[in-house]
């Protein structure tokens, strides 16, 4: 699947006429231009080269299925949606069995203490209402911190990359972290969801 | 205890904040792609420079594996640093006979100011790290404490020297090609024993750089 040519990587919008016309190259465009990008994504959460392989495939299909009927705005939004959702559920197969070297456990552990359910709380709220509450949230934070929420906790980034895209140091990194933690403490609990 | 309702529920994140983000992330590599189009003899010195600090650094490196393995860089982080949010509690381990005196921090905005210690261990410490974080720049330093090796301290490679209350210090304009910045000093002193390295950059003017030397200067 990740072949690489010499032709010119074409833009998204006729990227997504090709899956409308159903034609196959859709899926090779989409590897050649966003191939490497997608792998990060799973291998972020995954850190198993088989795994991010075998969900990157799964993604294309995701993505071939989807489109028809939909026509995304935003392309690489998309697309990362679908891998993101396809990584995760396979994090939760494997960490049920074993612990694995995943960033985003590193990112989860960072909010382990913070957002929590017990039966109680899951029979209140669904993970979409409580992702409401946190993209309300994520709207009031300044641009530098949106970026490092949406890096770390969605995208699963190592601290260290998140330091060097925003010429920043590490240390900054975890403190914007730690005050990102707070305020979406605050925050959960003006929307009645308590710790 | 659930760890995924806080994975599940980011899932949501809304598409625009999605797609803004992948734009700026963007934006970030294509200016590390040409930042990377560098003159090599400029780092050749910092390579040189590196090399030393490797050969030097390696009996102590080793001795850290030894010390940390089995633990995660954040680990190491989280149980090596220590944040304080008033200067009275970090005197209260370092003393106050540095430079730190000289900062007024009733009048910054936001501030850092972090201990790097052993293991778990506040009163060993080697480095103290400050920074000034103003709404469009950073001055920050790092005080470190003797015994530290004069070799591995070099962090201003040439540059030019000033004089500020009878204190040398040595600093250097590095490039802003390819970062956010308008201005980035480093700049190094020698002050009571201690090395201060300082950094310091942003959007603003140079004076900013200037005002706080001289402010940490007593000047």
């Amino acid at each position: 699947m990740n072949k690489r040519t010499e032709q010119p990587i074409i833009a998204d919008e006729q990227i997504i006429e090709l899956y409308w016309q159903r034609n196959e190259n859709a899926i090779q465009e989409t590897d050649k231009k966003y191939g490497q990008f997608l792998f990060k994504i799973a291998y972020n959460i995954l850190h198993d080269r088989l795994d991010c392989e075998e969900c990157q495939n799964d993604t294309y299909l995701g993505v071939w299925n989807a489109i028809p009927p939909t026509r995304p705005i935003a392309f690489p939004a998309f697309i990362t949606q679908i891998m993101r959702n396809i990584a995760i559920n396979r994090f939760k197969e494997k960490t049920s069995k074993k612990r694995i070297p995943s960033e985003l456990t590193v990112s989860i552990e960072d909010v382990n203490n913070i957002l929590h359910s017990d039966d109680t709380v899951a029979a209140e709220y669904e993970a979409e209402e409580v992702g409401k509450i946190i993209n309300d949230y994520v709207r009031q934070l300044s641009d530098r911190q949106r970026y490092i929420f949406i890096d770390r906790f969605y995208l699963a980034e190592p601290v260290e990359t998140i330091a060097k895209d925003l010429s920043i140091s590490v240390p900054t990194v975890y403190r914007e972290i730690e005050k990102i933690k707070q305020g979406m403490k605050l925050h959960l609990e003006r929307n009645d969801i308590y710790i | 205890m659930n760890n995924y309702l806080f994975i599940d529920a980011v899932s949501y994140l809304d598409a625009d904040l999605l797609a803004e983000h992948l734009e700026k992330k963007e934006g970030f590599k294509k200016k590390a792609r040409i930042k990377k189009k560098t003159n090599l003899m400029k780092w050749s010195a910092t390579i040189a420079a590196c090399l030393t600090l490797i050969i030097i650094a390696i009996p102590v490196i080793s001795n850290l594996i030894g010390y940390h393995s089995g633990l995660s860089e954040d680990e190491i982080f989280e149980r090596s640093n220590t944040y304080y949010d008033n200067y009275e509690d970090l005197v209260a381990i370092v003393g106050n006979d540095t430079l730190l005196e000289n900062i007024d921090f009733s009048t910054l905005n936001d501030y850092e100011l972090r201990l790097v210690h052993e293991l778990d261990n506040v009163n060993d410490y080697h480095t103290v790290s400050f920074v000034n974080i103003m709404p469009d720049d950073e001055f920050g330093f790092g005080i470190h404490f003797p015994p530290y090796n004069k070799k591995t301290a070099n962090f201003v490679d040439g540059g030019e020297t000033v004089i500020i209350n009878g204190i040398t210090v040595q600093y250097e304009k590095r490039g802003t090609e390819g970062s956010n910045y308008k201005y980035d000093i480093a700049a190094e002193f020698e002050y009571n024993g201690c090395c201060y390295q300082i950094r310091s950059m942003g959007n603003s003017e140079e004076s900013v750089f200037w005002d706080n030397l001289n402010a940490l200067l007593g000047n």
